[in-house]
Formats: C-alpha cells, structure tokens, sequence
C-alpha cells in the first residue's frame, strides 16, 4: 500500500470530505493528503477556492473540503499508483467456510438471548438470524451456496419446517424450530399443537444425553416459548376457563423449575403437558375444558374411588384418610389418585372452592389465579386441621410453594418455616397421604 | 503529577499507582525499542533479567513515601545502573548488547509524565476526527485488577490489561477503563495499549446501542475488524516511535483473542471479522474495486451503522448476511447500490431474505 493508493482509496470511499476527516484512513497528515489530492487533480477537487495555507494555517486547510469528480478516473489512477495490488479475480475457487461449526452454536447463542430480550420487535430480528446462521451452517455441510434458499418454499402448515434437508439429527431440528417459534411469539401468530409436541419430543432427544452448556439454555426457552403460544391473552379467556388455566400455569412453571435440577425430566412432563394441552378435542381452550379441579373417574371394588384432583389439594388432606397417587395427568399439577370417601369427599369440596373463586376472580392473569390458590388454601387448612393439625404446615409449605411459582417473595418465616436455605420457586412436592 | 499519598484514578491506590507509573514511563521512554525487546526476551537471558529486575524495582516503591517524580526518578536510575552492570557483565552476543545499549541511551529521556493520559489523548484525537459530529467525549480512568483478565499464562498471552467503555445514562460523555494486572504489566502489555483504546474509541464510545451485548457480532467483530484497520493507519500518528510494536501488538493481542476457549464472545468477534473480509473480499471480486478502496469502504460502513440508532440485533443480522462468503442477490444488490451512493447505509439494515 502506498501513500498515494490509500489517500485516494480514502477518496474514492468517502467522496466528499475534509482533509482532517480523510486522514483517519491513511496515515497521511493532512499536508501529505494535500500534495496527493493535488496530484490527483481535477479527479479530486476542493469545493471551495483553493488557499494558501501561508495565509490560512493547517487548521483551516484541515477543514477544507474536497469532492471526487470523477470515481471511475480516479479508480484507474489508484490502480496504476499501486501496480503490484490488483483486485481480486471476480471468479474465485469456492473456499470452505472456515467458521461451519461456529454458525451453529451462535445460532444457538442468539436463540438464548431470546429469553432475555423484552421487545417482540427484536426477538423477530433476532430469530431471523439465527435461522440464517443455521441455514448456511446446513449449507455448508452439504456443498450448497444458496443457502438462502433453504427452507424458502417448503414451511408446513402451522410454521413447522417440513423439512427432509434438516435430516433426522435432534439438534438441528430444534433450533430450526426455537427460531419459528420464537417469530410465530413475537409476530403473535398461532402454531400448530401438534408442531409443539413434535419439537418437545426433539427437546427430550436432545437432552437426553447433555452434551453442551447450551442445551438446557435450548430447552428452557423452548418451554418458554410454548407457555406463551399454547395460552391466550388474558383478556380472552373466558373466566369458565380459569381451573383450567390454573393448572397449565403451574405445569408450565414446574416443569422450568425442573430444568437446572434435571432438564431430561422437565423434557419428558413438558411433552405429557402439551399432549394434555393439545388434547382430542378442537377446542384450542387450555386442557380443553375438560375437568377443572376434580374429576370422579369411578368406583373400585373395595369401595374407594378413582379420581382426577388438582395435586396441591392432596398436600392438605387430613391425615386420618386415606388416599394414593397413581400417576400424573399434568405434570405437578393434576394428578390421578385413588383415596377413600371421606378424602373424595373433601377433595371435592376444597377443588368446587377453589373453582368457584377463580371463576370469579376479576383478574385472570396467571399469576393472580396462583396467588389466590394460594390465599385459599389457608381456608382449606383451617377446615382440615379439625381433624389434623399437621394440615397448617403443610398447607403453609404448599402456599409458599405456590407464592415462588407467582413470583412473589416471601418471607419464610411468616409461614412458620425454618430460614434455611430453600429455593422459594417450589419444588413439586410428591404425594404423601396413606 | 501527584503528591504524595494520591493517585490521579479513583480506581487505583496511590501506592499500585507510582509502581505502574514507574514501569510505564520506562516503557514510554524506551518505546523506539519495544518491538524488539518483546521480540527477543526469550532468547536473550540478560535482557530477561533486566525486565525482571524493572519488576522487582517497581514492586519495591512500595516501600517508599514518595511523589510521582521522586518514583520514577528512583526506578529509573536504578534500573538504568542494572543495565550499566549487566553491559559490563559482557552478555551474550553482539545483538543483545546493541539492545541493552539502546535501553541504557533511551531510559535517558523518561519523564514522568502520564503515558497512558498521552496515549489516551491521541486517539481520542483521531478517533474524534474519524466520529466527527457523532463523537461522544470521554474520559480516561485507570484500575488494578488481581489477576491477569484472561487467567491466562502469560508466556503464551502476555497482555495483562483490558479495557472497557462504561457510557453513563445520560450518553452525553463516557469514561474508557484501563484494567491493569499491574504486577505483570510488562512491555508487551504497554505496547498493547493503543489497540485497546482504538477499539474502545473506534466500537463503544459513539456506538448509538439500545443494549449492552458483549457478544455482538457487530460490535464486538464487525467493529473490532474495523478498529484494527483505523490503528494500522493512526499507530505512526498516535506515537511514531511507539508504532511499530503498536501495530505488531494489537496483531497478536487479536490472535491472543482469537484462540480462547468457545465463548460466545469468541464466536462473535471471529463472525465479525469474517463479515468484513468477505465483504472486502466482494467489493474486490465482484466490483472490481482496488484493495485499499475496499477495505476503506467496509471501515466506513462500520463507522456508519454504528452510529445509526437501530437496533444492535439488527446490524447483528446484517453481519450475519455478510459472514458467508456467498451474499443473497438481494444484498449483493443492496450493496452495489450503496457503492453507487444511491443508498444509504441505513438501508443496508433492512434487507432481509426469508
């Protein structure tokens, strides 16, 4: 490079400038830059009168200022005043992408900081390039240059990438779906249930076997994402609906819980969740309305009863009756059980309770149908500790519980629990009873 | 200058003051020689020792109540008489004498004058005229870190100091941090300083940014090319004595970078630095344009988004166009557009490609 060639390459670049504002791209002073513009002449020229700088001083002449009259003249000149350095032929052997792998994991990088970022507007710019970079990291493996061809006229209904390109590999198929899901979030457009369930499926492949520090990150923004896509807005939903929404919003909020302590079993309970979501029916309402808080499910021969019981309730069910778990219908939130008449009958009681108050609840937002389960169990305990003191603590535990799934802070003392160390986020706490 | 018992920084005790204000005079003073002092230490066992011995000295000012002057003053000239004796001690070969001469004749001309303030100011001053009426002004301060910044060994990664824009709420003006290791603040790290505050200068200081994101492929790559391209032309302006290992330090600092474990912000700067050589790699193949042209472009293009109030997402997902050698049509169109001037920068921002 020489001073001429980099003074008029500045030149050429900037087309109007001042002498001061070009010798920040070459090492030229700006009395160097003058001689060569001069040179250059009328290629280059000031727009105003020439001056002495005798009579006007460096800072003056610094500040004068220069236009290129002729681009194309002055881009032969740089050419002959740099011989040695020509452009590079326009027809170049494809060079292997040196970077393939890094493409991947910034597309997983920037998928990520989805969750951090508040405005919907970015979220959408931000998965767009992610999808780039995964586009030209699948490109690169395979040979292709048009990567931005990929996946252009082949999206499936409901925004899932149909794609046979993306191949069989859980990872590459759950980012491709994090970066739809996350624009179908931020444009506010709906997405196939069944697209869910496949991509949670893919999740609980991919973390199966944790093989980067990235893979919970996938997963938790996954499972945030299909919380916000598989509930309507607040003021949509009908209050009949509201049991119901209860218990997807703990789901959801449990199975997060779960990520860091054991993310391959949040994987599994997020797909039985949007199964449950999803559901048989057409009816897009969470948990399709089926049975709210409790649901008799049959008699058994020895006379207990086969039932469907939001889960917290069975934490408070007096001692003196009899109940067992037999298997989750939501993960941490419904549960099917087996429990006597008199632990039916209260069960019931305390769910229709429960049902009736969020129904009416003013507020719908999820946070607030947690809070008032929260502020009813203290009801329910009250109840329950006629017959069993140990309902009240146990009551309190599932009411702080249920406070750090609405994100409210407590202080552990007033619910008469030790101060030691416990994340306020619940724990699922699992059956007890018989 | 300052009195006793002070420093200048509000970061910096007084007493980890005037042991890094002793070294860095030195290595202002003797900064003609730099290069090749951080060349050949390993090889020259007398050299090695000086060096060592300029640390020992440094660490022991401690033990002195003293001013500014009176610190340098006492390290130079002893230092200066380890040098007379180690002459005198015939080391090695021809070539480490030339060098301990050198060192002997220059340590002559150490002041005690704020190198890092001079530094500072420099390139500010061409950064500035590079920002122009976008510039934002800022100001220098100086802490001492416990430990090197990248944990690193530093026979392989020498450059025991950062540093890092903090832009107060009000954006009107922002305060460049030096971090300083300063008890392995060594010539190499010295010689690395004004690439440190290029890319302050040229990526945070003016940046127009709606968040902080260390990890941008823009800022942090795209940006950090650019800064890289404005030192090599600013080092002979800045201090033309310093500029030769100016210029050979910030090539190793970023190949220093560039080989550190995965990191999101390792990933970003290797993108970004990719998106500017395609893109000059395009100017040149498919416009034909000279390489000196080309690479002024891509500079200026950094220059000019950066101080575009969009968001930083978006140039993100600009640089991630440029960071594969084979653009879309529809940014190669945008692009020979804006090489005819008729768009904007700006207007690069909204191509997209579904």
């Amino acid at each position: 490079m020489t001073t001429t060639s980099s003074v008029l390459a500045a030149a050429a670049t900037l087309q109007e400038f001042s002498l001061f504002e070009l010798a920040a791209y070459c090492e030229a002073d700006p009395a160097g830059i003058l001689k060569v513009l001069s040179s250059a002449h009328p290629l280059v020229q000031p727009r105003d009168q020439p001056t002495d700088e005798r009579e006007s001083g460096p800072d003056l002449l610094g500040a004068q200022r220069w236009h290129v009259v002729d681009t194309t003249g002055l881009r032969d000149l740089i050419a002959t005043s740099a011989p040695g350095r020509t452009a590079r032929a326009a027809a170049q052997p494809r060079r292997k992408d040196p970077l393939t792998r890094i493409r991947l994991l910034r597309a997983e990088e920037t998928l990520i900081s989805c969750a951090a970022e508040e405005s919907a507007d970015v979220r959408r710019i931000m998965a767009a390039t992610a999808r780039n970079y995964l586009r030209q990291f699948v490109a690169a493996d395979s040979g292709r240059s048009d990567w931005w061809m990929l996946g252009a006229d082949d999206e499936a209904p409901g925004g899932g990438p149909s794609e046979s390109w993306i191949g069989p590999a859980p990872r590459l198929r759950v980012d491709f779906a994090l970066a739809t899901l996350t624009e179908s979030e931020a444009m506010g457009r709906e997405v196939a249930g069944e697209f869910l369930v496949e991509t949670a499926t893919d999740v609980c492949a991919l973390v199966s076997y944790v093989e980067k520090p990235t893979d919970r990150g996938l997963a938790d923004w996954f499972f945030n994402l299909a919380h916000e896509l598989t509930r309507r807005p607040d003021e949509e939903v009908p209050s009949s609906a509201a049991p119901d929404r209860l218990l997807s919003a703990l789901s959801w909020r449990r199975v997060r819980a779960q990520v860091e302590p054991n993310v391959e079993k949040a994987a599994q309970e997020a797909v039985s969740l949007l199964r449950w979501l999803v559901g048989d029916s057409d009816d897009s309402t969470p948990g399709n309305g089926a049975g709210g808080l409790f649901r008799f499910l049959g008699h058994l021969p020895d006379g207990r009863n086969r039932i469907e019981v939001y889960s917290d309730l069975l934490q408070i069910v007096p001692s003196q009756y009899e109940w067992q778990p037999e298997g989750e219908v939501v993960p941490g939130a419904l549960t099917e059980a087996v429990a006597d008449s008199p632990a039916a009958s209260h069960l019931q009681q305390c769910a229709s309770a429960l049902e009736a108050g969020l129904v009416q609840m003013p507020f719908q937002s999820e946070s607030a149908l947690i809070g008032l389960a929260a502020h009813m169990f203290q009801d329910f305990a009250a109840r329950g500790a006629v017959f069993d003191e140990g309902v009240v603590p146990r009551s309190n535990q599932a009411r702080l519980n249920l406070l750090g799934l609405a994100d409210v802070r407590v202080d552990r003392a007033e619910y008469g629990l030790s101060t030691s160390s416990q994340p306020v986020a619940a724990k699922w706490l699992h059956g007890g009873g018989v | 200058m300052s009195p006793v018992g002070t420093s200048p920084y509000a970061g910096l005790e007084p007493i980890m003051w005037r042991s890094l204000l002793a070294r860095a005079a030195v290595f202002h003073a003797v900064r003609a020689s730099l290069a090749r002092l951080t060349d050949v230490t390993d090889q020259m066992q007398a050299v090695q020792l000086v060096l060592l011995e300029l640390d020992l000295l440094a660490r022991n000012l401690s033990a002195l109540d003293c001013d500014d002057a009176t610190a340098v003053a006492t390290v130079v000239r002893d230092w200066k008489q380890v040098i007379v004796e180690t002459i005198a001690g015939k080391p090695a070969g021809p070539e480490e004498r030339t060098l301990l001469l050198e060192l002997q004749d220059r340590i002559q001309s150490a002041n005690v004058e704020d190198p890092f303030k001079g530094l500072f100011e420099s390139v500010q001053a061409q950064a500035g005229a590079l920002y122009g009426p976008s510039w934002r002004p800022s100001r220098l301060s100086v802490a001492h870190t416990l430990s090197h910044p990248r944990n690193a060994d530093l026979k392989i990664d020498p450059y025991a100091v950062t540093a890092v824009t903090h832009l107060p709420p009000n954006a009107q003006a922002a305060e460049v941090e030096l971090r300083i290791f300063c008890d392995k603040f060594g010539p190499a790290a010295y010689a690395a300083v004004p690439m440190l505050l290029a890319h302050e200068f040229v990526c945070h200081v003016p940046a127009r940014q709606d968040k902080v994101k260390n990890d941008s492929d823009f800022a942090e790559g795209f940006l950090d090319w650019a800064a890289h391209y404005f030192l090599d032309r600013w080092a002979g302006k800045i201090d033309p004595q310093l500029a030769p290992a100016a210029r050979r330090h910030a090539d190793r600092l970023k190949g220093v970078l560039e080989r550190r474990p995965d990191a999101p912000e390792v990933h970003a700067r290797a993108m970004g630095h990719l998106a500017a050589d395609n893109l000059v790699a395009w100017l040149e193949g498919d416009l034909e344009l000279s390489p000196e042209e080309s690479e002024a472009r891509v500079a200026r293009l950094a220059v000019q988004l950066n101080v575009l109030d969009r968001p930083l997402d978006l140039k993100d997902r600009f640089v991630g166009f440029l960071s594969c050698a084979d653009l879309p049509p529809q940014m190669q169109e945008a692009l020979r557009s804006w090489v005819a001037d008729s768009v904007k920068a700006e207007q690069l921002l909204e191509v997209d490609v579904r």
